[in-house]
């Protein structure tokens, strides 16, 4: 039975007069790796943002595995874990202190925080490195970190925002991997990336937001078929020009 | 090339903030100078003070009579109390005593004591300024008794005595206190044990505040209270762990600084009498009001810092906004160095009171002058604010203009004149 991880209904978000979510619609299966895919300021991270319980909708609503992120937001928080873009550690803590530092948020016993750690340390796979402080680290050390740190309590929802975002090739790649490996033992992940390439080979779903709109959405390989194209970069292109043209 | 490099350095270092702090500091000088002036001024030149003439013959009615033409006078009776609640009424500044014996002694070759009870309105340093004039007509009169001896024919006396005919026995009233000694003996105790209190409690303010705001800006900088606004743990558990992190560390911090401010103050203090410092001396029950009062103080400096925090961008500009609650801590400062709390007028009474800083800065002086109620009151008015903010900042937490930098409705702060802060504070 497919069971949906988040469902998003009529979202509407005004910051002040202006409107970032039109009446935005999506499900996120369990399981699944779901892409919200758009270009900077289609409305990704303010879609995240108010899945994660940070922001609240003008209107509309979402539910995390049934949970309410207005009214139940504490019970969401329990078992999600939101990675923002651009997101920093805790520079003056050594990498091993800052998953101990965030695994004690999750862990009911010492033996759970040791667990929890312990993954947090294979997910990050930066050796001896990982013993270092967090301000001696690169940025694609500090992101595998992060990542590390958004995946090792093994969340029921993991929401990544832009997770390979200013990383290098092959930091980029590190970090997808991890991010495949995490989706394949069942987990579910919800990302979203302005690098169309890159969720082709991410995500099993995707959608695509403009000015606050969810323009198309569907599998890659069904997107393309439908579209005709090479890649999810034209069908974006050819989308936008669709929904311009009407 | 070089133009443009310095325009750049000089639109980083000379900001809004740092011009409006200047300014600011300024015209709070100004202002005290105006007030020391105009006070200055409103002095009387006469000493009022009551007269008890014990000695009806030569000398004592000849004291009476320079009396009569240098001071006003409002009492002329025998009672001391009477005295003094005449003088209190009229607000005099003395009661001289002439001891029945006046005339003879000083002819009989004996220095005789003149007693002078002085009132100390307060311990600050435009509390009292009455008294030098009764101390310069006091010396005075010394040399026209010396004189009228002299014209007398009185040249066979000690010329000791001839020239110093009397010593001062004094004593003084501050308050509900009587303390044997002079004023400024008395004062100078007073201030010897609390005149660093203000700059301590300013400094602790300062230090854990800029600890707290830092702490905030650099959440932000680093973008790390994104993620923890999305871990499941209490908004309020976020807020109060910062307050009471910095709290500890300003007191940690304070501790320190005071050992070093025993061993510098020690010395000044050797001179003063063990009689007075006894009668000075603070209680286990006092020091805990002092403590109370500073812990209450640190925490309401504290919750507003964190209010203040919410509007910081980043770690830079998190700095800009220490500077009002740092201008909080120096307004009392400055005005209970030139005036104690009670002889403040009315309005800038009610202003100080409410100033939380205000309170642990003037304790220590309350409670060796027995007036705890003060005391006690400060630390009710400490906590309810910090109760207060502590909310204010939570609610502010549990917003979303933590992240978006400003308030989804009006109806998020339905106070009004906080939204009025908040709208002057967007505009800057």
């Amino acid at each position: 039975m497919v069971v949906d991880a988040v469902i998003v209904n009529a979202l509407v978000k005004d910051y002040g007069s202006f409107r970032a979510l039109k009446g935005i619609s999506f499900t996120v299966q369990q399981g699944e790796v779901f892409g919200l895919i758009g270009p900077n300021g289609a409305g990704k991270t303010t879609t995240l943002r108010i899945i994660s319980t940070l922001l609240k909708p003008s209107s509309g609503n979402v539910r995390v595995f049934e949970f309410d992120v207005v009214r139940q937001g504490k019970e969401v928080r329990k078992i999600i874990s939101y990675l923002p873009e651009d997101a920093g550690a805790h520079k003056d803590l050594k990498g091993i202190d800052y998953l101990r530092f965030m695994a004690r948020f999750f862990a009911s016993d010492t033996v759970e925080l040791e667990r929890i750690v312990q993954r947090g340390i294979e997910i990050a796979d930066l050796g001896d490195r990982i013993y270092d402080k967090v301000k001696a680290y690169s940025k694609g050390m500090v992101r595998r970190l992060l990542v590390a740190r958004a995946l090792m309590t093994e969340p029921q929802l993991a929401i990544l925002d832009e997770p390979t975002s200013g990383l290098d090739v092959i930091n980029a790649w590190e970090v997808r991997k991890i991010i495949r490996n995490f989706a394949a033992q069942g987990h579910t992940v919800l990302l979203s990336s302005h690098n169309m390439l890159e969720v082709e080979f991410t995500c099993d779903r995707i959608a695509l937001i403009n000015n606050g709109e969810i323009v198309e959405g569907g599998t890659p390989k069904g997107l393309k078929e439908k579209y005709n194209a090479q890649n999810i970069e034209e069908v974006f292109v050819e989308v936008v020009k669709c929904s311009a043209t009407f | 090339m070089f133009g443009n490099l310095l325009k750049k350095e000089l639109k980083e270092l000379l900001n809004l903030y740092s011009i409006l702090f200047i300014t600011i500091l300024a015209a709070v000088y100004g202002m005290l100078g105006q007030a020391i002036g105009s006070a200055e001024k409103s002095m009387p030149k006469t000493p009022t003070i009551a007269l008890i003439n014990k000695d009806n013959s030569q000398l004592g009615q000849f004291v009476g009579e320079f009396f009569q033409k240098s001071a006003k006078i409002v009492y002329t009776g025998d009672s001391k109390d009477q005295a003094m609640r005449t003088l209190e009424a009229s607000k005099g500044i003395a009661v001289i005593v002439i001891p029945r014996n006046f005339s003879t002694s000083i002819l009989s070759g004996i220095k005789e004591q003149l007693e002078v009870i002085w009132i100390a309105k307060g311990t600050g340093l435009m509390d009292n300024a009455g008294h030098s004039a009764l101390y310069q007509q006091l010396e005075a009169l010394k040399r026209v008794i010396t004189q009228s001896l002299l014209q007398g024919g009185y040249r066979s006396i000690d010329p000791d005595v001839l020239l110093d005919p009397f010593q001062l026995k004094e004593e003084t009233t501050i308050r509900n206190l009587r303390v044997q000694g002079p004023p400024s003996l008395v004062i100078g105790t007073i201030q010897s044990r609390s005149s660093m209190i203000p700059v301590l409690v300013l400094m602790l303010i300062m230090m854990s505040g800029m600890t707290v705001i830092s702490s905030m800006g650099m959440e932000k900088e680093n973008r790390t209270l994104e993620t923890l606004l999305t871990l499941p743990v209490s908004r309020n558990h976020i807020v109060l762990s910062k307050i009471v992190a910095s709290a500890v560390t300003g007191l940690i911090l304070a501790s320190i600084y005071m050992v070093g401010m025993v061993f510098y103050m020690r010395p000044f203090s050797f001179q003063i009498p063990d009689e007075m410092k006894q009668m000075l001396s603070l209680g286990g029950m006092d020091y805990a009001l002092f403590g109370l009062s500073l812990f209450f103080a640190l925490m309401a400096g504290l919750s507003l810092f964190v209010v203040l925090a919410s509007f910081a961008k980043d770690y830079r500009s998190s700095q800009g906004l220490a500077f009002p609650v740092t201008m909080l801590g120096i307004v009392p400062m400055l005005l209970t160095m030139f005036k104690d709390y009670v002889t403040l007028p009315f309005a800038l009474k009610v202003l100080v009171f409410l100033i939380p800083f205000t309170h642990p800065m003037i304790a220590m002086k309350e409670l060796m002058l027995n007036n705890q109620s003060l005391v006690i009151l400060g630390i009710l008015y400490s906590a309810a604010f910090s109760v207060g903010f502590v909310a204010l900042a939570t609610r502010i937490y549990n917003s979303e203009r933590i992240l978006v930098g400003k308030t989804k409705s009006k109806k998020e702060i339905s106070w009004p004149i906080l939204q009025l802060i908040l709208r002057k504070f967007r505009k800057v």
